[in-house]
């Protein structure tokens, strides 16, 4: 007596994904399927192979050959027990009809064997027409010329209404990117589908069974009966070609009004990158020998994505590995981190994707590309530092980070690494979520039919479905862009390693320094005091009292703004109207009545005033002055010259010299400078001057120069006059 | 030796008005005094005012104060040679051994300076 392999509890959307698809123990009655031991038993059998083989069959005995049509009974007879799995397919007649049979071995060692009957092939390509068009699909050099070449051809050769490629997202989600349709159907490019429209185990099948055909969806399942032994376990169908599939996708189909379908599947490394997908409004069934035609379309595709996406991922690895030593490189040179990393040619936000990104420094942060999110950054950085993760990454901050969700708005996915923790340097990449840029395309949707189970089971539904899965989530962080960014933290992280010890022997020197160039005035203000008690030049003791004490407390607030600016306090300025003019023209007569032989021609027109901090502008011009003082030709003029255009002020100090050497240029503008340390000292402080100049220039958005040419050494201030009415000069 | 005549001292610094205020200072104990600013000026002076003592900073602009201090030696007759420097002189030990009759620390206490100096005759 014969049974069904065996019977199931129905499946429904909520656990379809364990529904057992490759043994359903049914196939699509396009002809007939039997299953063979190694000893050549007769192991299982669809209800309706007797029939068509015109024949008595009894499970668990052997087949009479002589009560097979002779070439499958040849065949049978070299296929069960040969170790080589893959068995030549062949065609044989039946009762007036074609079969192609078609034989495989199964995971439980089972020899299976199909007979499918051959459809009359009207509208469909002969095989070796679709073998030509693979030609013209692998001419193609990228990715969306390969598929819509594709979805052309397999149109052309099978004659489906619509033919689709989807590409699968890393989520797995799916998205029509390519498509072939008869003319009064819906342009369906675009549409988006939840991972779980292919559930699990469905992808298993379809990555490693590429082809699937449903001729007719409105098919009465055959059964496939098996002998009632002690333990019968079911029949693996996983590469069987007439598999019956499951309920719920065939009410899918019914639903879009889709009778026929067939699917190829392509695969990369093992994993379902794509899929061609195929609609008919009609039944249609496509001969083996086109199908298999159509499957090495689709192996030749996926080999062709592989090497385009390898060449694609190589150009990636050496455009994000060029930006990184670009940025490495600026890095290394200045020693200030932040503006090296954001006023550069290329920043950081180039090296990966994203809607907004953050560089943070110190006390300094710059937005590139969109919003600053809305909270607030020092408890966002506390709370991702807090992660203990060298690389911090989500798709999704409400539900990894609830408690950032709203300081992040309006982002939904973040990639974070901290690069420099001694002065809190971090590089912060921001997504917003993925259907905010996307709607439901496509002209206003044609009513579909609902079944047993819901709306859920259409186009629409799958869109809604996925807009619920992807709600406050961004687009995925590729394997690649988390490489790219871990590599620019960890040259960062290097460097700012490296300089950290830099800057803690220089800080050592320094000091040391400090702690002997310190002497020098002391002995002064010593020996003046001295001579002071013991003689009645008072006044004139007195005058060098004051000047080098004087000149402690110049050295003293170098050290005290480099030891803020190192810290990353920032010089404190305070913007007020200054009369420039005015400042400089004192400046000069200080500098005149200090040094009486000194010549100084200023070239200043009178009333020119800029928002700025008087007291560090008349310390950077000071600077400036004393160098080109000290460091010029003796008995020729000083140059300071000041003129505005437009919105900007320019000042120049300028001296006759030999040009600066490039190794001192090279320095020039850095607190602690190689030659400075244990060499010919700098009688007028630390070197620290041009550095804090700098800065000061900096802060109030300006920019300071050296240029050395025709005999001159020409150091150029540019000031923004950042004064309310531009007209007041 | 001439004992009538007054002690001698070369200073060489490039602070020159550190110094000035030490001649001065110096003027006054009856000590008499010249200032070089480098170590050519140095070298240069020392044959004419053929000083007892010499004062020297050990960061000049054209030679250091070793060097200064070796060819000094070099020299018939040469003047006892002291470091006047704001460099701490335990970093500098060897250094005093060889080529310094002395290494004073700058800020020196004046009197303890001229005691130093007068100290060795």
């Amino acid at each position: 007596m014969n049974a069904p392999t065996t019977s199931y509890p129905p499946f429904t959307l909520a656990n379809c994904d364990s529904e057992p698809i490759h043994i359903p123990g049914a196939i699509q009655p396009l002809g007939a399927l039997l299953a063979f031991d190694s000893d050549g038993t007769l192991r299982y059998a669809s209800e309706n192979a007797a029939r068509i083989l015109d024949t008595c069959l009894t499970l668990d005995q052997p087949c009479p050959h002589e009560t097979l049509p002779p070439g499958l009974a040849h065949c049978l007879s070299s296929w069960v027990g040969n170790p080589d799995p893959i068995f030549d397919p062949l065609t044989i007649t039946q009762d007036r009809a074609t079969y192609d049979v078609i034989g495989h071995r199964n995971s439980d060692g089972l020899t299976i064997v199909e007979l499918e009957r051959r459809g009359d092939g009207v509208g469909i390509a002969a095989p070796e027409r679709i073998y030509r068009s693979i030609e013209r699909v692998r001419r193609q050099r990228d990715i969306p010329g390969l598929l819509d070449s594709m979805v052309r051809e397999v149109q052309r050769a099978t004659g489906f209404d619509r033919v689709m490629a989807y590409r699968f997202h890393p989520d797995d989600s799916g998205e029509i990117v390519a498509e072939q349709r008869r003319d009064d159907l819906d342009d369906w490019v675009g549409r988006r589908y939840p991972a779980g429209d292919i559930p699990a185990q469905a992808r298993r099948l379809y990555t490693v069974n590429t082809l699937r055909l449903i001729a007719d969806a409105t098919y009465q399942p055959v059964r496939v009966l098996s002998a009632p032994s002690p333990d019968p376990r079911p029949l693996d169908m996983s590469f069987s070609v007439l598999r019956s599939v499951s309920p719920i996708h065939l009410e899918y189909m019914a639903n879009m009004g889709v009778r026929a379908s067939m699917s190829l599947s392509l695969v990369i490394g093992g994993r379902l990158w794509g899929m061609i997908a195929c609609h008919h409004h009609s039944p249609r069934a496509v001969p083996y020998p086109a199908r298999l035609a159509c499957e090495a379309m689709a192996q030749v595709v996926s080999a062709t994505v592989s090497g385009i996406e390898a060449n694609e991922r190589a150009e990636q690895t050496r455009k994000s590995a060029a930006l990184v030593s670009y940025l490495a490189e600026r890095v290394s040179s200045t020693e200030n981190v932040h503006q090296a990393l954001s006023r550069g040619d290329q920043t950081p936000a180039s090296l990966v994707p994203n809607d907004a990104a953050l560089c943070l420094w110190g006390n300094s942060v710059t937005v590139f590309g969109g919003i600053a999110p809305r909270g607030e950054l020092a408890g966002i950085l506390c709370a991702l530092d807090q992660s203990g993760q060298r690389l911090v990454h989500t798709t999704n901050i409400a539900r990894d980070y609830p408690e950032l969700q709203t300081d992040l708005v309006p982002y939904a996915g973040l990639l974070a690494c901290k690069f420099d923790p001694m002065n809190n340097g971090w590089l912060i990449w921001l997504r917003k979520e993925q259907i905010e840029t996307l709607v439901w395309g496509g002209r206003p949707e044609k009513q579909y039919a609902v079944g047993s189970l819901g709306p859920r089971l259409t186009p629409r539904g799958s869109f809604e479905a996925w807009r619920e899965v992807v709600r406050g989530v961004s687009t995925s962080w590729l394997p690649s862009e988390l490489e790219a960014a871990d590599g620019l933290r960890d040259e960062l992280s290097h460097i700012s390693t490296s300089r950290a010890a830099d800057v803690d022997r220089a800080r050592t020197a320094l000091l040391a320094m400090l702690g002997h160039d310190l002497r020098d005035p002391l002995q002064s203000i010593s020996m003046a005091a001295t001579l002071l008690s013991r003689t009645d030049t008072g006044a004139r003791m007195g005058e060098r009292i004051r000047y080098s004490s004087g000149r402690m407390q110049r050295l003293i607030s170098q050290v005290l703004d480099l030891s803020r600016l190192q810290g990353g306090l920032g010089l404190g300025i305070e913007k007020r109207p200054c009369d420039l003019s005015a400042l400089v023209n004192g400046l000069i007569e200080e500098k005149r009545q200090a040094y009486p032989g000194l010549r100084i021609e200023p070239d200043l027109p009178a009333g020119l005033t800029l928002m700025a901090d008087t007291d560090r502008i008349a310390q950077v011009v000071t600077n400036l002055m004393s160098n080109a003082r000290q460091h010029g030709a003796p008995r020729q003029p000083i140059l300071v010259k000041a003129e505005v255009s437009d919105d900007l002020i320019t000042l120049s100090v300028t001296n006759y010299g030999e040009p600066i050497p490039d190794d001192v240029l090279a320095h020039l503008f850095s607190p602690f400078k190689p030659e400075s340390v244990g060499q010919s000292r700098n009688r007028s402080g630390l070197g620290l001057g041009l550095y804090i100049a700098e800065q000061v220039v900096r802060d109030h958005g300006g920019d300071i120069a050296v240029e050395c040419r025709d005999g001159l050494i020409i150091f150029t201030v540019t000031l923004p006059r950042g004064m309310p009415d531009t007209k007041h000069a | 030796m001439n004992e009538v005549r007054a002690m001698r001292v070369l200073l060489v610094d490039d602070n020159e008005m550190g110094s000035e205020l030490l001649a001065e200072f110096l003027a006054l104990s009856n000590l008499e005094t010249r200032c070089a600013a480098t170590g050519g000026e140095a070298l240069e002076l020392v044959d004419t005012f053929a000083p007892d003592a010499v004062l020297l900073d050990i960061l000049l602009p054209d030679m250091d104060g070793y060097e200064l201090a070796k060819r000094l030696r070099e020299r018939p007759n040469p003047p006892r040679i002291y470091a006047l420097s704001g460099l701490a002189r335990h970093e500098r030990q060897d250094a005093i051994n060889n080529i310094f009759t002395g290494w004073i620390e700058k800020p020196a206490d004046p009197d303890a300076l001229l005691a130093i100096l007068h100290e060795a005759n």
